[in-house]
């Protein structure tokens, strides 16, 4: 769910942390990962699971090999892709960024 | 029956596409132990890939969708650019496991591998208790220098599965290196598949029925036995050999998986990917389809285990059965009758 405060910043609830659309991701290092079929493969460091991202995620991870805003990612991932509902994307793009920081595959600077 | 993992399901798309998702690599034939059990002939210096060649090597499976590597040996930490080799797989994000017999890790490596970020390594030992594994090692402080090891990774944060082969002579060991690995903070493996010493016959050293149905019991395959349901499945004796699994040698021979010794090609005369999708390659591929009927027909296919290296090395035709597999696969079924399952 995404909470709108008063000044118009966006936050996603129930995240790990709160994303704002000025928070800097950056992906972790030493991540084995792969591109599959056009899907990223990615594996977990703490636990050596497999992972396999749909074709956006694949994108945001692809993007992601420099540090980026959730802003700047939601940019991207909407000039990238044609068929995206914009009033969506924020939501959908702060939850999986929220599940990529579960799996501390990416670190989030608020 | 429970749903595939996702690993299991890439492991399957990699097999029917061919994509050597998983590649094995022996580093070397050299080793500081002798291992009651090995089946390597040579544990001198044989002619041995450099690591130039390992760069194009690994640069290339990247390139082929491979995502797994592990590096073996011999003892592969005895070649002196071991960390060289880690260090490109890791460029190129492979997953990287590594199995040593622990005699050459130091504070050092395990400060190199932990930056690298592999994902494990796997520690052989062949007994639980130092009198018994040195003396299959045939190398004097052999157990404390692998325990050694392991405590050096688990407290750098690194994986580490202890790895143990079941035989007729270590029987038993592996209840006592579970609770090992237990209070060590590892994982733990075992495996009651020994290879043969020279091709051609069973290993001396291969459990016999009731070893079997023992181990099978105690390791609580019970419960995997009463999953098999599918009769018609026709991946039964299927196996990711030659296609989503590889193994390359020292001298670069590229098999179908590390322990199956047919030539696909040599890496040092020709790319990987010539190898992998060529002549040979495609026969072997198109020949596992047509296994023999003894395996095919056999009403215990259900529960086996098939290995074409084990019938390989036994019987010189790896289309064949093997005795020994046959043994393990004659006390699953009782297990299963046994009602344990």
């Amino acid at each position: 769910m995404v909470i709108i405060n008063k000044s118009g910043k966006k936050y996603l609830k129930n995240c790990v942390m709160n994303l704002s659309e000025k928070t800097k991701i950056q992906r972790v290092e030493n991540v084995a990962q792969r591109l599959f079929e056009e899907q990223m493969l990615v594996i977990t460091p703490k636990d050596s699971l497999l992972h396999r991202f749909n074709e956006v995620g694949t994108y945001i991870w692809q993007i992601l090999d420099t540090p980026k805003t959730v802003e700047d990612i939601c940019a991207e991932v909407n000039e990238h892709f044609e068929d995206i509902d914009e009033k969506q994307i924020f939501e959908d793009i702060t939850g999986f960024i929220a599940k990529l920081e579960e799996k501390k595959l990416v670190k989030i600077h608020s | 029956m429970p749903d595939k993992t996702i690993a299991q399901q890439i492991n399957i798309e990699a097999s029917k596409k061919n994509i050597p998702l998983s590649v094995f690599i022996e580093l070397t034939h050299r080793c500081n132990l002798r291992c009651y059990y090995c089946y390597q002939k040579e544990f001198k210096l044989t002619k041995e890939l450099s690591l130039h060649d390992w760069k194009r090597i690994i640069k290339e499976l990247a390139e082929m969708g491979s995502l797994y590597i592990t590096l073996s040996g011999g003892e592969p930490l005895l070649r002196e650019d071991f960390i060289g080799i880690v260090s490109t797989a890791r460029y190129h994000n492979f997953a990287v496991s590594i199995i040593s017999n622990g005699m050459l890790v130091n504070e050092s490596i395990v400060r190199e591998l932990k930056n690298l970020g592999i994902m494990d390594v796997g520690i052989s030992l062949h007994a639980a208790s130092e009198g018994l594994h040195d003396r299959l090692a045939h190398g004097p402080g052999s157990f404390k220098r692998a325990l050694y090891a392991i405590r050096l990774l688990v407290k750098a944060g690194i994986k580490v599965l202890i790895k143990h082969s079941v035989s007729n002579t270590n029987f038993g060991e592996y209840n006592k290196l579970q609770k090992l690995a237990d209070a060590e903070g590892c994982a733990f493996e075992c495996d009651s598949t020994i290879l043969p010493l020279h091709k051609g016959e069973i290993s001396p050293y291969a459990l016999n029925h009731e070893q079997h149905f023992t181990f099978l019991k105690d390791m609580e395959v019970g419960s995997i036995v009463s999953c098999v349901s599918n009769k018609e499945d026709p991946v039964t004796l299927h196996c990711d050999a030659g296609r989503s699994l590889c193994g390359i040698m020292p001298d670069g021979e590229v098999y179908p998986c590390i322990i199956l010794p047919i030539s696909m090609g040599n890496i040092s005369k020709k790319s990987f990917k010539e190898i992998w999708y060529g002549k040979k390659s495609t026969a072997f591929r198109e020949q596992e389809l047509r296994l023999e009927e003894t395996c095919r027909k056999c009403e215990k296919n259900l529960l086996c285990s098939r290995c074409h290296a084990v019938a390989f090395l036994e019987t010189k035709k790896w289309t064949g059965k093997s005795e020994s597999l046959c043994e393990r696969t004659a006390a699953m079924v009782e297990l299963a009758q046994s009602g344990n399952a």
